[in-house]
């Protein structure tokens, strides 16, 4: 035997049918004497089927339809879920919207316009700052089972 | 699939349940690997020009593996925030299933969502797509031996994270370890 020792990741490259006969051969060896790397193989082993044994996931139906249906357009998708970068923008918005009615003196009644203000930057900061937004109004969402 | 080199709609009916299979034990959750597998199939279709016969199944999951990464990479730089009773990003576990016979394949999943996302692919890439060492090695772009020690080291965190150690009841262990 030449070389240097097989390390202990030679455990998962003697499960996968990775190594070299020599190094097999030497693993082998180890494993004899060594309960350590006994227990090791046992807990890769067990990780390895659990992976090994999940089920083919399957897309949701009408996944595949709606994929090959826009395959003539070249376009970039659309993400599902650009409210995600929208969320803090729009929150910030009506935060500030709050914090102006609240702190602006000498008026008895502050009637803000929160959800106008609110679109109205969202809108344009998604039009400015955010290249996945700015894809919305061309986006057509492909059914993902939302 | 004439020729030797497929055209993007073989590949979608051909290998879509590959793909997507890979995308969504990487991704967790449906929304995150339906979006990894249409973004995989337009870079797919552009590569495809100069794709030469061999693993396609390693081509592919080199691809959807990149556009994991790009995304993974993306979104720990731009962080966004969920909405209420949207799933969590990339790290996130699946849904919950409506079937008890889903539930042990659930937890699998949410303990491969506990891995860094190196070893959640390599084992993905190992154990899901079935390569060989050779061909993560070409999809991720590390050496063959980085690859063993990743897939190795990631099956031994998602041991631990399927059973986390028990408090000692009996004082009774294997006496193997040390």
């Amino acid at each position: 035997m030449s070389g240097p020792p097989v390390p202990e990741d030679g455990l998962s490259g003697y499960l996968d049918g990775e190594l070299t006969p020599a190094e097999r051969a030497e693993v082998e060896d180890r494993l004899e004497t060594s309960p350590e790397w006994r227990a090791i193989l046992a807990e890769v082993t067990e990780a390895r089927a659990a992976v090994r044994g999940l089920p083919v996931r399957e897309a949701p139906s009408g996944f595949w339809d709606a994929v090959l249906s826009r395959g003539a357009e070249e376009r970039p998708v659309e993400r599902s879920r650009r409210w995600q970068v929208l969320a803090p923008i729009a929150a910030t918005a009506a935060a500030a919207a709050v914090l102006v009615a609240v702190l602006l003196p000498g008026r008895e009644t502050v009637t803000p316009a929160v959800p106008a203000l609110v679109d109205a930057h969202a809108a344009e900061a998604s039009v400015a700052a955010d290249p996945i937004s700015r894809l919305a109004p061309i986006g057509v969402p492909v059914g993902l089972g939302r | 699939m004439a020729g030797g080199v497929p055209s993007w709609e073989d590949v979608a009916r051909e290998h879509g349940r590959f793909l997507y299979n890979v995308a969504y034990r990487l991704a967790g959750n449906e929304d995150d690997a339906a979006d990894l597998v249409q973004e995989a199939l337009l870079r797919i279709r552009r590569g495809l020009a100069t794709y030469r016969p061999g693993s396609l199944e390693g081509w592919l999951a080199r691809i959807v593996t990149n556009v994991f990464l790009d995304e993974v990479r993306r979104r720990k730089r731009r962080p966004t925030v969920a909405l209420p009773g949207e799933p969590d990003l990339v790290l996130a576990p699946a849904p919950a299933a409506d079937e008890a016979a889903e539930a042990l394949s659930d937890e699998v999943q949410a303990a491969l969502a506990t891995l860094p996302e190196d070893f959640r692919v390599a084992v993905v890439l190992s154990d899901v797509a079935d390569l060989p060492y050779e061909d993560v090695a070409a999809a991720t772009g590390v050496p063959v031996g980085t690859v063993r020690s990743r897939i190795h080291r990631g099956r031994r965190l998602l041991r631990a994270a399927l059973a986390p150690p028990a408090p000692a009841a009996d004082g009774a262990g294997d006496g193997g370890r040390g």
